[in-house]
């Protein structure tokens, strides 16, 4: 993938009749969508199929559509009443399969690379070393807390948990790069 | 590949990762990630590790003894937001998934609202109680005249009639099974019969099946007692030549009757024909089912229309003006109560307890719906319309516990999580508000109301933004859902967006069923947020030779009342009270119910005209009528604070306005007390009270009189100003000038607040 992934810009060219910013704008949108969609839907082959969906109704209607707001908004709205829809379809199924379904399957963690895990848990407790609030949280978070609990225990601002995280997460980003935290 | 742009959004990722966002906050994020390839490289590039996080037990066992002592502490899972998809799960990997879905269960019904279930009670429960089921059609397989829905139907109103078995209501099953993710209620096989059964807490399960039509209806069914599994009995009944469904509904009841384990009495016992107590039009009946279901999903414009055609094919059919009397013309109550005899004991008292209430005789209201408690115990209806009633008179403490109880009946009626959203919002209690609400959306996702409901309890605590897109997602899901549309509208007039606001009113206006009146408002109403009160007068006149030409029989009042309010900013007292008296004689010629009819405003009127003589002989009349509605308790000290405020004694204006504030949750008395606080000095009293009702986006009295919603940034403003809080007071007094600043250049307020900013502005 090429760095340049602005979506509308890739929208305007491939309105022009640009063929490879066609290609790259579809591309752009598959992956921003699958990994939107993983955050929603469990299943890994249910999750393909919407976003292959998504992709045909754009492809198709993305020429003659006229946006009120941008391409990106239009075309993540498309998505968004995919998904939408897969769960109303969804409904039908039998309640076992839903309760079932809602534990995660093992295939979540289908691993490309076997190391990963082991760095990864190196790498949390290293940042949990250099910031003990950030274990504390993800815990009561893990223990089903919403973000206002979780901050009431620790009597912190909820700004301050958002950045917690996200400042654990840019050691975690680093150190699974690197092996070190700063 | 550059920077984010919004560092906002940048601090989100790892709560998305994680799934912690609200459903608004992911949407608001992935459209961010759309067009923010910094943020949406470092979501990618660190997928595989989030997934760690997510999923693996291993990754949660090392952040739990990282934690330490926190881990160490009782987990006390609190009630959890369920969205639809995939939601987070955090359980240690081994509790079976079923045990998990249950505990959640439990804590999200159980917890925030402290109800106990006794194992007594939970035996008591099942005891005689019957489940029936849901017929399969197995001739017609779409059931398109719903013939399975209606035998279940009238099977369970035919047996509701006995004393001696229990039966669960049509309106619980469905319940259930939608909280099962069973919408097709027409595919009932044995095994969710028995988990259905198994969460309604019955004795006997009846399922059954239509095997023919044509020429005569012939049905399988069998009973099931759930605790031994034994089938008590597996039958067929037929038909007889040119009997319909109803009759063999009749036959039906007492071949069940006699095989359930009933005492002797219950063989013995009077039995009306179903359709006696229902209709004998199969159509008419039909109609009436899609209304009540429609009914559950507040869908109340299209179950009119599902009601009248029920009347249309049985003009006798008391239920269906029960509901037509709710949802539509007050007055058909009558037919109601007219043809009650064709309706089932339980059904005859809502009938009375309806004519009751309608007809303002509250006390009979209440005791006839504590009478429905005593006799069926298990009914949530009538804690809910006791719950409706508290609440209405703004009671809360007393509306809570009916609403409690009503859960504990039926967990998973999912209406009540919505009321008691807002009975907790009343209460100030907003976490717990945001937590009913939430739980509301989960039940039911796809639905337009409790979106609706969340932005209500936005604008109430002063979240307007949130509002606005709560609201936006109720119509995104159900376009012609005109309550969002018409609050939607509201809040653009708060933000000052007055074409949105407009569009929002016209778009109502337009809509079938919808309501004009806000379009009709909106003219005069946008003049007065921007302080054009001269021109505001005269276009609200014009609104209503308008209003009165579109709706020759409606009451115009509504428009006449705010425009007494602007007289009255204008200190144009006579006018004020004429105006008024126009809005009395409307409403006791075309609303006599209304017992208040704005009396106490009158007398304030009265008060502020220098009118004290004819002002406490209105607060005299209002007293009288004391106790004819606790609504009037409030009025009669409102009137008398409005009194004392006007003579200049303060001390007294506050003490009553406090006692008609104390139960009261509502705009006009909160501001005035709160200008009376501000009068006498009491300025964090003022302060306090003032910032509270800037930050409740009512859509009531706040956006109908319009001149008081400003006002209120002005009297803040007083408020920091005398505080010594010059910052604050500079900033209340710019939001007001933004308002009104370009608006009449002889309105007080502005000139002061003119005057006041300069100086503050020259201190600082």
């Amino acid at each position: 993938m090429g760095p340049d992934l602005e979506i509308n810009a890739l929208y305007a060219a491939a309105m022009t009749g640009d063929k490879i910013s066609e290609e790259r704008l579809f591309q752009a949108l598959s992956v921003r969508f699958r990994l939107f969609a993983l955050q929603r839907i469990w299943e890994e082959e249910d999750c393909y199929d919407v976003v292959q969906n998504t992709m045909l109704v754009i492809a198709r209607e993305y020429k003659t559509t006229k946006f009120t707001t941008s391409f990106s908004a239009w075309a993540y709205k498309v998505l968004d009443n995919r998904i939408l829809a897969y769960f109303k379809s969804r409904k039908g199924r039998s309640a076992k399969t839903e309760t079932l379904s809602e534990n995660p399957p093992d295939r979540n963690l289908v691993e490309t690379d076997p190391t990963l895990e082991p760095r990864l848990l190196d790498c949390i407790k290293k940042v949990a070393g250099a910031n003990r609030r950030y274990a504390r949280i993800l815990n009561l978070y893990y223990q089903g807390y919403s973000t206002r609990e979780v901050c009431e225990r620790l009597k912190i601002m909820p700004n301050h948990s958002y950045v917690t995280l996200s400042r654990a997460r840019s050691m975690l980003e680093l150190c699974l790069e690197k092996g070190v935290i700063e | 590949m550059s920077d984010c742009t919004d560092r906002r959004f940048e601090s989100m990722l790892h709560h998305y990762e994680l799934g912690l966002l609200s459903d608004e906050e992911r949407g608001e994020l992935e459209l961010h990630l759309m067009e923010c390839s910094h943020c949406f490289e470092r979501v990618n590039r660190f997928q595989p590790a989030a997934r760690h996080f997510k999923f693996n037990p291993r990754v949660h066992k090392l952040i739990s003894e990282l934690a330490g002592s926190e881990a160490d502490q009782p987990v006390e899972a609190p009630p959890k937001k369920v969205s639809e998809g995939r939601r987070r799960i955090f359980t240690p990997a081994f509790i079976p998934a079923i045990m998990v879905a249950a505990i959640v269960l439990l804590v999200l019904v159980l917890k925030p609202w402290r109800l106990e279930i006794s194992p007594t009670e939970e035996a008591l429960a099942v005891e005689n109680r019957l489940a029936v089921m849901y017929f399969e059609n197995l001739v017609e397989e779409q059931d398109t005249q719903r013939l399975g829905e209606i035998i279940s139907s009238l099977l369970i109103t035919d047996l509701s009639e006995s004393k001696y078995v229990r039966v669960v209501s049509s309106q619980r099953l469905h319940d259930i099974l939608r909280h099962l993710g069973e919408d097709d209620v027409r595919r009932v096989d044995r095994a969710l019969a028995s988990r259905v059964a198994e969460k309604a807490g019955v004795q006997w399960i009846l399922t059954g099946q239509i095997l023919q039509i044509e020429p005569a209806l012939v049905l399988k069914y069998e009973i099931v007692e759930i605790s031994s599994g034994n089938v008590v009995v597996s039958d067929r009944i037929s038909g007889l030549p040119d009997e319909n469904v109803f009759s063999l509904v009749d036959r039906f009841t007492v071949d069940i009757k006699q095989t359930l384990s009933l005492p002797e009495e219950a063989q013995r016992e009077v039995d009306r024909s179903v359709a006696e107590v229902t209709t004998y039009s199969e159509a008419a009946y039909r109609y009436y089912l899609e209304g009540v279901e429609l009914i559950s999903k507040m869908y109340s414009l299209e179950a009119v229309d599902r009601f009248e055609k029920a009347v249309e094919h049985d003009s006798t059919f008391a239920m269906a003006y029960y509901y037509l009397a709710q949802y539509k013309d007050r007055s058909l109550v009558a037919k109601a109560v007219e043809y009650s005899s064709g309706a089932t004991r339980l059904e005859r008292l809502y009938i009375d307890a309806l004519e009751a209430q309608y007809g303002a005789d509250y006390p009979r209201y209440v005791e006839t719906l504590n009478k429905i408690i005593e006799t069926y115990p298990e009914e949530k209806t009538p804690h809910l319309k006791l719950w409706s009633y508290y609440y209405q008179i703004r009671n809360y403490n007393e509306a809570l516990p009916h609403l409690l109880r009503a859960i504990e009946i039926d967990p998973l009626y999912k209406l009540t999580y919505n009321w008691l959203a807002y009975t907790y919002d009343r209460l100030g209690d907003f976490e717990n508000s945001i937590r009913a609400i939430d739980r509301y959306i989960s039940l039911e996702p796809d639905e337009a109301n409790p979106y609706d409901s969340r932005g209500d309890l936005y604008a109430r605590n002063g979240k307007l933004s949130q509002a606005m897109a709560s609201y936006r997602k109720a119509l995104q899901i159900k376009p012609n859902f005109y309550s969002s549309l018409r609050k939607l509208g509201h809040m653009y007039m708060f933000s000052g967006e007055y074409a949105r606001a407009d569009s929002c009113y016209q778009a109502l206006s337009k809509m079938e069923g919808g309501q004009e009146s806000w379009s009709v408002l909106f003219p005069p109403l946008s003049l007065v947020f921007q302080g054009k009160l001269n021109q505001a007068v005269k276009v609200y006149e014009e609104q209503i030779e308008q209003y009165m030409k579109l709706y020759p029989d409606g009451n115009p009042a509504f428009l006449i009342r705010l425009k007494a309010f602007v007289y009255l900013q204008q200190h144009n007292y006579q006018m004020a009270i004429r105006e008024l008296e126009r809005v009395m004689q409307l409403n006791r010629e075309k609303s006599p119910s209304v017992i208040l009819n704005d009396r106490n405003i009158y007398a304030q009127f009265l008060a502020e005209s220098g009118d004290f003589e004819k002002a406490e002989q209105v607060v005299e009349e209002i007293r009288n009528d004391k106790d004819k509605s606790p609504l009037m308790e409030n009025a009669y000290w409102y009137a008398l604070g409005a009194i004392d405020r006007a003579r200049g004694d303060l001390d007294a204006a506050v003490e009553n306005f406090e006692k008609a504030a104390a139960d009261i949750d509502e705009f006009t008395t909160r501001y005035m007390l709160a200008r009376s606080y501000l009068e006498s000095g009491r300025l964090s009293q003022a302060v306090r009270l003032l910032e509270r009702q800037i930050l409740i986006y009512d859509e009531g009295w706040r956006i109908c009189i319009g001149t008081w919603n400003i006002l209120l940034h002005y009297y803040l403003g007083l408020a920091y100003e005398n505080s010594r809080w010059d910052d604050k007071a500079i900033e209340q007094y710019r939001i007001f000038l933004d308002f009104w600043g370009d608006g009449d250049p002889d309105i007080d307020e502005v000139t002061d607040a003119r005057e006041r900013l300069a100086r503050l502005q020259s201190k600082t």
